[in-house]
């Protein structure tokens, strides 16, 4: 595993984690120390009279520390992986001890008992499951109707008016929603409330979400026969966590697949369910095929709202050019299951969520930590427009998306950034940020190969090629 | 895209009030809207229906700008190489955790070495030295070329050719202002001068005592004109001001007009002594003219120290503010003798700390030098003007006199301290945790050297009831430590 002491850094839960894991990445710190083709593990001297066993899985990222801390990683465990990174040659590749390897088997066996668990708690009250569904399916369809209703009022009277709506105005009817169990629209109608109403131009973002809502309403009123829980879809309460997350962009498509394997498209009937909240369950999709590429993760994105932390890992696969939308919910005081870091190398097999250009994933498996390699790019940007064409044409509700496109220069023009592709075609930066301060140091006026994130005429620099090294921005 | 704009335009009044005219549409979407409108009843679904139609075909059809010959300049190659990872990992640290105090280590080894740092920090540099005026030249001191590009780019990063002196002064903000006339005043005293001189009469109260205090650096005989004709100035504070910067030359008419006083109240009187023992000198003071105390001003007449009579009191006064070389010119005496003189004398004992506070207000190096060596008494007060290495023999001599006053002045020299010294300061520290906390380790740790850690570890505990408090400051001394330890062996590669 060849992670950087920055790429370490980012998997800390916090800025205190950071600085005890940097105090530990001292050899003086560690009692022993060894690593394995699969494991690196060390004892660290604490405050106990016994030193802590810490050990890291090298190949699906993740770690073990008998120290008592509620944090994951925990200092020890950053401490020991730092060290590595800073001084690989104070740990001897030698035969794991006892306790790493049987907690490496361990990890192993618990993938498998899983896979038998599925197999025996496949059995089950399917006329149940259909009479909730049913109810469910009448639920949704009324609130979609009182939802229909309340936007006709707000096009009615004209959307001037809204900015001075109390916020009470958006709340009641995503409460609404939410009785009505379509969670992600709920969702929808608080990210409309969301609105920058400060800001130049807010009429045209209100103006979209408005509209997305409508098509996924009109949508899904208007699908044959109504049955959104149809095929993978079902309402599983373990399934998936927060579907308002995906209402609020999490869930499109991509179905650019350059080359090699790409993920099996659904329909957009998948889409309009899973953006109205009907989850998917995780452990069936687990089990139907994915793809196994080497992904390079892109970029990480963090957000906390009332003690719940959603992480976002954009990714892109080598050989397929497939991109890939992982989704993590960490409730506080929960370990995160996904150690992913900006730049890290995976070779794993993904499976993706049903939907006409499919884009949120699931790691099915984790093979091992892959080498750095060539990433599918596109040459220009009227070759990324033609695929945000392709998929406009297929889910006009999509969502925002990572592109690699080559050699991109930063330039000013109109009192603002743009990013100018080989063929002298301009696309403007969403917002002047210090990323774009970030792109320019390592451009120095030089175009870059560069992975950005964004839809439709606005994209945002996510990670540069420096030197045949990926830098996230 | 103007049939977008229509869609708002009609959105912002309302199907109420306001139809899409499909004539404002691309022929494409008109057929369409027309269709809409034709089977559509209900207005609300009519515009949602057109709306939706006309996002998604925005959407789609987005191109990108095509414009020939936008480019930006090259940045320069850079000349001298890029400092190792290992620097670098460690200057992430310091950044992510703000410390200042090591990254003007860290910045002045790279510059020592004279390395760069890798493009990967710069934005975060040129924000702390945007932020950071005191790190801000040691920072530019390695960002190389790609920083210079920068900041031709980013106004917030353009930094020193940013405008002309005089512009600045002109129009700066009134902490522009001041910073440009600090800057001056240790680079051109006499243009900074000028600078204030050509807008003075302009500058409002605040401005002018803000300004004039910023004279103090540098201050020379060439001061002179300019301070001397503040006397007529209206502001009492202004005034007060010039006399303080007055009082620091010693040729103004001010010091001459207290040494004047002075000699005329204090001389050196030879008495007789017994046969074949020669004669006997003493101090003689003699009564102040109440009149010429009055007109000298910062002199206060009556005494507020007991052991002084007013006579003392105003003598004292006057001979802090009297450079010592006075006495060596007009009483003809070597400063042995001046010593040995005051040593000797009653009234010259109560007198002679005021020679000590005359050096400390003149900062006079060699007169502190030659005072440590002829006086039979110490006065720690001098500590701060002698040289670094003879200040630090002279600290460890006299700490345990006075060790907070003494780790004060320690903490203002420049350099690292030898090790003994920082024993006595981590024993002082173990003596009283809670004056010498992690905070004052932090701004203090480049002052003491990596192998103090071992020091550290050796240290006698703290009292039972400070044990834990102290014990949380040595990990974070000793996590300090380590980090500098990473800086200086990343540089030493």
């Amino acid at each position: 595993m060849n992670l950087t002491e920055d790429q370490i850094l980012t998997l800390a839960p916090d800025d205190s984690s950071k600085k005890s894991g940097k105090d530990l990445a001292n050899p003086a710190r560690w009692v022993s120390k060894g690593i394995s083709g699969r494991a690196i593990w060390g004892e660290c001297q604490g405050s106990g009279s016994k030193p802590y066993q810490t050990q890291a899985d090298l190949i699906n990222l993740a770690f073990k520390c008998s120290c008592p801390s509620r944090k994951f990683p925990c200092k020890h465990g950053l401490g020991l992986l730092l060290l590595s990174a800073r001084q690989p040659a104070a740990f001897e590749n030698t035969e794991e001890p006892a306790w790493v390897s049987d907690w490496i088997n361990q990890r192993a066996g618990k993938e498998e008992q899983a896979a038998a668990k599925k197999e025996s708690t496949k059995a089950t009250d399917e006329a149940g499951q259909q009479k909730r569904q049913q109810t469910r399916q009448q639920r949704v369809k009324d609130g979609s109707a009182e939802l229909l209703l309340w936007i006709k009022d707000i096009i009615r009277n004209g959307i001037i008016q809204v900015p001075d709506k109390p916020p009470a105005f958006w709340e009641n009817m995503a409460r609404r929603m939410v009785d009505a169990q379509a969670p992600g629209l709920a969702g929808m109608v608080r990210a409309l409330g969301e609105t920058p109403f400060f800001q130049d131009g807010w009429h045209s973002i209100f103006l979209d979400q408005l509209l997305r809502i409508y098509l996924v309403i009109t949508g899904f009123q208007n699908q044959p026969g109504n049955d959104p829980a149809a095929g993978n879809a079902s309402s599983d309460p373990q399934g998936d966590a927060t579907p308002e997350a995906l209402a609020s962009g999490a869930s499109a498509a991509n179905g650019q697949t350059p080359s090699g394997q790409a993920a099996p498209a659904g329909s957009i009937s998948d889409d309009l369910s899973s953006l109205i909240g009907f989850t998917v369950n995780q452990e069936s999709l687990k089990e139907t095929p994915g793809i196994l590429d080497d992904w390079l993760v892109l970029a990480k994105q963090s957000k906390e709202d009332q003690g719940l932390v959603t992480e976002r890992f954009w990714l892109t696969g080598a050989s397929t050019g497939q991109t890939a939308l992982l989704l993590q919910f960490i409730a506080r005081g929960q370990y995160a299951a996904l150690s992913l870091t900006p730049g890290m190398n995976i070779r794993a097999e993904l499976v993706f969520f049903p939907s006409a250009n499919p884009l949120r994933a699931l790691i099915k498996r984790q093979v091992a930590t892959a080498q750095k390699t060539e990433y599918f790019s596109y040459a220009d940007w009227d070759n990324v427009l033609r695929n945000e064409t392709r998929i406009a044409s297929t889910l006009p509700f999509y969502s925002e998306r990572p592109y690699i496109v080559r050699q991109l220069t930063p330039v000013w023009h109109a009192r603002q950034w743009w990013l100018k592709d080989q063929h002298q075609r301009l696309m403007p930066v969403r917002q002047v940020s210090e990323t774009i301060w970030n792109v320019l140091t390592y451009s120095g006026g030089l175009p870059l190969d560069m992975a950005v994130l964004g839809k439709e005429n606005t994209f945002e620099p996510i990670g540069v090629w420096h030197n045949n090294h990926y830098k996230t921005v | 895209m103007q049939f977008w704009n229509e869609i708002i335009h009609t959105a912002l009044l309302g199907s109420g009030k306001k139809q899409v005219d499909p004539a404002a549409l691309p022929s494409v979407l008109a057929e369409l809207a027309q269709q809409i409108q034709t089977v559509t009843p209900d207005k609300e679904e009519q515009l949602l229906q057109v709306a939706a139609l006309a996002f998604n075909y925005r959407q789609a059809g987005v191109t990108a700008l095509v414009k020939e010959g936008l480019e930006l300049s090259l940045a320069e190659a850079e000349e001298k190489p890029y400092c190792s990872t290992e620097a670098m990992q460690s200057l992430s640290t310091l950044i992510s955790e703000n410390n200042a105090f090591l990254l003007r280590t860290w910045l002045f080894l790279c510059h020592s070495k004279k390395q760069i740092v890798q493009p990967d920090a710069l934005p975060a540099l040129l924000e702390i030295a945007r932020k950071e005026k005191t790190l801000r030249a040691d920072i530019l001191s390695i960002t190389g070329k790609r920083a210079e590009w920068l900041g031709a780019l980013n106004p917030e990063w353009k930094f020193g050719t940013a405008e002309k002196e005089e512009d600045l002064w002109q129009t700066g903000s009134p902490e522009q202002r001041r910073t440009l006339l600090q800057q001056l005043r240790h680079t051109d005293p006499d243009k900074a001068r000028s600078l204030l001189e050509q807008t003075w009469a302009t500058e409002d109260a605040a401005s002018k005592l803000d300004l004039l205090h910023q004279l103090e650096t540098g201050i020379s005989d060439k001061d002179l004109a300019f301070l001397q004709g503040l006397s007529t100035e209206k502001g009492k504070k202004i005034k007060e001001e010039a006399i303080s910067l007055l009082r620091k030359i010693p040729s103004s008419t001010l010091i001459l007009d207290y040494w004047k006083t002075l000699d005329s109240m204090l001389s050196v009187k030879k008495e007789s002594g017994l046969p074949g023992l020669g004669n006997k000198t003493a101090l003689q003071l003699s009564a102040a003219n109440p009149a010429a105390i009055k007109a000298l001003p910062g002199i206060d007449a009556l005494s507020n120290r007991k052991e002084l009579t007013d006579d003392e009191f105003i003598a004292f006064q006057l001979m802090q503010y009297i450079p010592v070389s006075f006495y060596e010119q007009h009483w003809q005496l070597t400063i042995p003798d001046l010593i040995a003189l005051f040593e000797k004398d009653e009234l010259g004992k109560k007198l002679f700390p005021a020679f000590i506070l005359s050096i400390v207000h003149f900062a006079d190096q060699e007169k502190a030098i030659r005072f440590m060596e002829n006086a039979s008494i110490f006065y720690l007060d001098l500590i701060p003007l002698l040289p670094a290495d003879l200040a630090e023999r002279q600290t460890i001599k006299f700490f345990q006199q006075s060790p907070d006053k003494l780790i004060q002045y320690a903490t203002q020299r420049k350099g690292e301290w030898s090790l003994p010294l920082a024993s006595l300061v981590l024993q002082q520290a173990v003596k009283f945790p809670y004056q010498y906390t992690k905070p004052f380790f932090a701004r203090i740790i480049h002052r003491i050297p990596v192998s103090a850690i071992g020091l550290l570890m050796e240290l006698p505990p703290a009292e039972t009831l400070h044990a834990n408090y102290w014990a949380a400051t040595r990990e974070e001394i000793i996590r300090l430590l380590h980090l500098k330890q990473r800086i200086i062996t990343a540089f030493n590669k």
